[in-house]
């Protein structure tokens, strides 16, 4: 939607594959269509973020214009990738919105501790999780200005 | 010896030699008078009888008074005799003849006549013619014969009289001595009884006269005196015995001028120098010594108890402290009385000082246990503190130099736990061997205390040992527990001033506090390890629950919500070709996930509720109140119901908490009015019993108070899902939230009248600590 090196990309880090498929979909359907890279854990998304591992070779100037960030996951924690996302001058001003089952309070503070931008607990009702995702999409890829690196 | 008087003997020697030269003197005048007087008589016979032999011729002459008669006379007289003068008169006394040897002549007129020659022996004797009596005549003879006669007797009188004096002289010199040597001995002996005082002596004499008797009343008198003595001596014994036997010092001060301070000194008896360290005589030369050893701060109190005396007490008792000998201050107490002469003028102090310092040490000492005793206590669970404390307690209440703890490891080894005082030898944390001997290992096996003056001496320590100490006089007094010697306390002095028996007794005493002490240390230690364990397993189960929980609420919630997105995917894509009732059971699908959902949102907030750290804030339940009602007002905004809050319920307790407490409330209230018309809900509180009550009152739907009981279990409804919706937990996790309160809930209503909850947050137990400290 923007130029520059921010490109349209989300990048989904989910390890459930219904959550993720129900995520792509609420997606779809509330007709965002910007790039959604889906990590499937800790590892994933820090290698994606870093241009490491498997996404070795990626411009790693090139960063998601919001990073949907599930706290449990396997190898390495959401609390740890974002840790690591604020530790780095490429990542830093990258918005992350927590979206997580957890509604407990200690994920809440930690999370916001730890520099996230946003906190959405996945309801399980699919018509507000819906009403969410839009309200996110809205905010994050239009409404919201971040800094031209 | 009296010089300047005659002794017995010379007296005597005088008297007898006076009396017996009297008597000398006296009969040699009486012979010397005799023969005068016989001499006398002899001239007179001689002259009568010259007169005799011429009594022819007188007769004739006066017959006559013929001049030739008297011519014849004279001449007869001259011719012979020795007659020196002759008157012869006639019977009318008229003098016819005077004759002088050598002159005689007649005379006319007799009455004018001379008197007869003076000189001489004289008679006068009548001449008469048969009976006719003629005249008289005075004839006298010369006594120069005599004069010689005596004065040769005088001549051969006076070496005879100077010879009987000597030898008076010389008997009275000898008789003396019969009477005065028997008195003269009598009085030497005396003498000598009196110089020896030896009353048990006796005179002795043969004598029998009144001498005897002196003799036998002085050996009464002797005797009496012996008794008397002895008595006196018994009595002197006895005194002087009690005097320097008794702990008390006895004194007597006289006192001149009215100054009760500065009197002389009389008697102190031995206590007194002794306790002071002084001579006896000093202080007689030094009436200021006592209170120059008094302790400066004592010296107004006892002037002000002495002066009571001035002001008419009989006796006052004064208490002071003294320097001793050794330099340690005594307590004394001192009762003195006033002695008053007639005038009512005090004129001496006698006194009786005791030395009260056992006593004194003893309440101190006693006083120093209970608050020993106390801080034990207090730190019974600082086992460092405890020891040291020990230590210190023990070193001061009996003025040792050094105190040490040492308790026992275990059968043979000992450490010393704690060591106060000067630095020695003696180390905390040095172990010992009990059976290698020493003061401890002694107690150890014998259980009782021991007490040496000198440890330099003793063989269970040992002269290199004691040196390497510097210690000498020692007391160890065993720390029995259960008839266990469980360790020691060890008190030092560097000299050898020995502890005594009250030392002992005292030491004992912190002993047995110090055994309880060390058994409530083990308990309470004991105790708060398992404290410590119990927490951490709490602790451990807490953090277990945590992690289930998150995973419940993290892990539960995703199938729900691919059962329930996935429904609706379906729904959507696939919904003309299921038909209306594949719809409607996919719809059930959808809401059982929902509810299943919600139940673990209420689990959850139950299980919250139930751990975690209480928090105690100020918290407005009013103000809580109206955020709920607003929050119901947005979510059913068609909904109109009354509600009345009162304002300023203000607690104490944990905000989070409470705010679920006043959701679930008042979120119930919102639920079970749900048509009624007007729908009223009423929050506030009444005074019941000295607490706060608050309730929330409502008219709705109400319950069978039969179910009362049931309100408050997780997961019992009252009322069908269709009726109202609901999981059950919502009063459940109201109880736990006033429960951790400390306060209590309960619920009173009727079918179809409303209910109303009450409940007390407990005076605030989640705070009452720190608001009672405030």
């Amino acid at each position: 939607m923007r130029d520059g090196c921010r490109g349209k990309t989300i990048l989904l880090v989910e390890d459930n594959p219904d959550d993720e498929a129900l995520t792509l979909r609420a997606l779809r359907r509330n007709r965002i269509a910007n790039e959604v890279v889906v990590a499937h854990d800790g590892v994933e998304a820090l290698d994606y973020l870093f241009a490491t591992g498997r996404y070795e070779g990626r411009d790693r100037h090139e960063q998601p214009q919001v990073v949907l960030l599930d706290l449990k996951l396997p190898k390495v924690d959401g609390l740890e990738v974002l840790k690591r996302m604020r530790a780095e001058e490429l990542t830093r001003r990258v918005p992350v919105v927590v979206l997580t089952s957890s509604s407990e309070e200690r994920d809440i503070v930690d999370s916001y501790d730890f520099g996230a931008n946003s906190y959405v607990r996945k309801p399980v009702d699919f018509e507000q999780f819906m009403e969410a995702v839009r309200q996110l999409g809205m905010y994050w890829l239009l409404l919201n200005e971040v800094p031209q690196a | 010896m009296s010089g300047y008087r005659p002794g017995l003997r010379a007296r005597l020697a005088a008297v007898i030699f006076a009396a017996s030269a009297t008597v000398t003197f006296v009969g040699a005048a009486a012979l010397y008078a005799y023969q005068v007087a016989s001499l006398r008589g002899e001239a007179r016979a001689q002259a009568a009888q010259e007169v005799r032999e011429l009594e022819p011729d007188l007769v004739e002459l006066l017959a006559t008074g013929d001049v030739e008669a008297a011519v014849g006379l004279v001449r007869r007289i001259e011719s012979g005799g020795a007659l020196a003068s002759l008157v012869v008169r006639d019977r009318a006394g008229r003098a016819l003849l005077l004759y002088r040897r050598g002159e005689a002549r007649a005379v006319e007129d007799a009455a004018a006549a001379a008197p007869g020659p003076q000189a001489g022996a004289r008679v006068v004797l009548p001449v008469r013619r048969g009976r006719e009596a003629l005249g008289e005549v005075a004839a006298a003879v010369p006594l120069a014969h005599y004069e010689a006669h005596l004065a040769s007797y005088r001549r051969l009188a006076a070496p005879m009289l100077a010879g009987l004096l000597a030898l008076s002289l010389l008997l009275a010199v000898a008789l003396q001595r019969r009477i005065s040597a028997p008195l003269l001995a009598l009085a030497a002996e005396l003498r000598e009884i009196g110089r020896r005082r030896d009353f048990a002596r006796r005179v002795r004499t043969g004598l029998r006269d009144e001498v005897g008797d002196l003799y036998a009343g002085v050996n009464r008198m002797l005797e009496a005196l012996e008794a008397a003595h002895g008595e006196l001596a018994r009595r002197e014994a006895l005194h002087r015995a009690v005097l320097e036997h008794v702990e008390e010092i006895v004194y007597r001060v006289r006192v001149a001028d009215g100054d009760l301070f500065g009197g002389e000194v009389e008697f102190v008896s031995p206590r007194g120098a002794e306790l002071l360290g002084v001579r006896p005589e000093e202080f007689r030369r030094d009436p200021a010594l006592w209170l120059r050893h008094m302790h400066p701060a004592d010296h107004a109190r006892v002037r002000e108890a002495t002066e009571a005396l001035a002001r008419g007490a009989r006796s006052v008792v004064r208490v002071y402290r003294l320097k001793d000998a050794a330099g340690e201050w005594r307590w004394m107490e001192d009762r003195v009385v006033a002695e008053r002469d007639r005038a009512g003028r005090i004129v001496a102090l006698t006194g009786v000082a005791r030395d009260v310092t056992p006593q004194r040490r003893w309440a101190g000492a006693l006083e120093r246990l209970v608050s020993v005793a106390r801080e034990l206590l207090e730190h019974v669970a600082e086992p460092e503190c405890l020891r040291r404390t020990v230590a210190a307690a023990a070193r001061e209440i009996v003025r040792a130099d050094v105190a040490a703890l040492s308790l026992r490891e275990d059968a043979r080894t000992c450490r010393y736990v704690a060591v106060e005082g000067a630095d020695v030898g003696l180390r905390p944390g040095t172990c010992f061997d009990l059976e290698a001997g020493g003061l401890c290992g002694w107690v150890a096996a014998h259980g009782e205390p021991v007490r040496v003056a000198d440890i330099a001496g003793d063989p269970r320590v040992g002269a290199d040992r004691a040196a390497a100490l510097g210690l000498r006089a020692a007391l160890v007094v065993p720390v029995v527990d259960e008839g266990r010697v469980v360790g020691g306390i060890s008190l030092f002095r560097r000299e050898a001033r020995p502890f005594d028996a009250s030392d002992e007794r005292l030491i004992a005493l912190l002993a047995g506090i110090t055994a309880i002490a060390l058994r409530m240390q083990g308990l309470v230690l004991g105790l708060e390890d398992h404290v410590r364990a119990r927490t951490e397993e709490l602790r451990a189960l807490n953090r277990e629950l945590e992690a289930f929980a998150y995973t419940v609420s993290h892990d539960l919630r995703a199938p729900l919500r691919a059962i329930d997105g996935f429904s609706l995917a379906v729904l959507e894509d696939e919904g003309e070709r299921l038909g209306p009732e594949g719809r409607e059971h996919l719809r059930r699908v959808r809401a059982a996930a929902q509810r299943m959902a919600q139940l673990i949102d209420d689990l959850l907030a139950l299980a919250q509720v139930t751990r975690g750290e209480l928090r105690s804030e100020t918290v407005d339940l009013s103000a809580l109140a109206r955020e709920v009602v607003e929050g119901l007002r947005h979510v059913h905004p068609g909904r109109r119901v009354e509600v009345d809050i009162r304002p300023g319920a203000v607690v104490r307790g944990d905000p989070r908490l409470l705010w679920t407490l006043m959701e679930n409330l008042i979120g119930n209230a919102w639920k079970f009015t749900r048509g009624r018309e007007p729908a009223r809900i009423e929050f506030g509180w009444e005074e019941s019993g000295g607490e706060r009550v608050y309730y929330v009152r409502d008219n709705g739907a109400g319950f069978d108070m039969a179910y009362a009981d049931k309100l408050f279990r997780p997961f019992q409804r009252l009322h069908t899902a269709s009726e109202f919706e609901g999981t059950g937990i919502g009063l459940a996790t109201v109880r736990r939230v006033v429960e951790r309160h400390g306060g209590r809930v309960w619920a009173e209503g009727a079918v179809d009248e409303g209910a109303v909850i009450r409940f007390t947050l407990g005076g605030g137990r989640a705070a009452p600590r720190r608001e009672s400290a405030a």
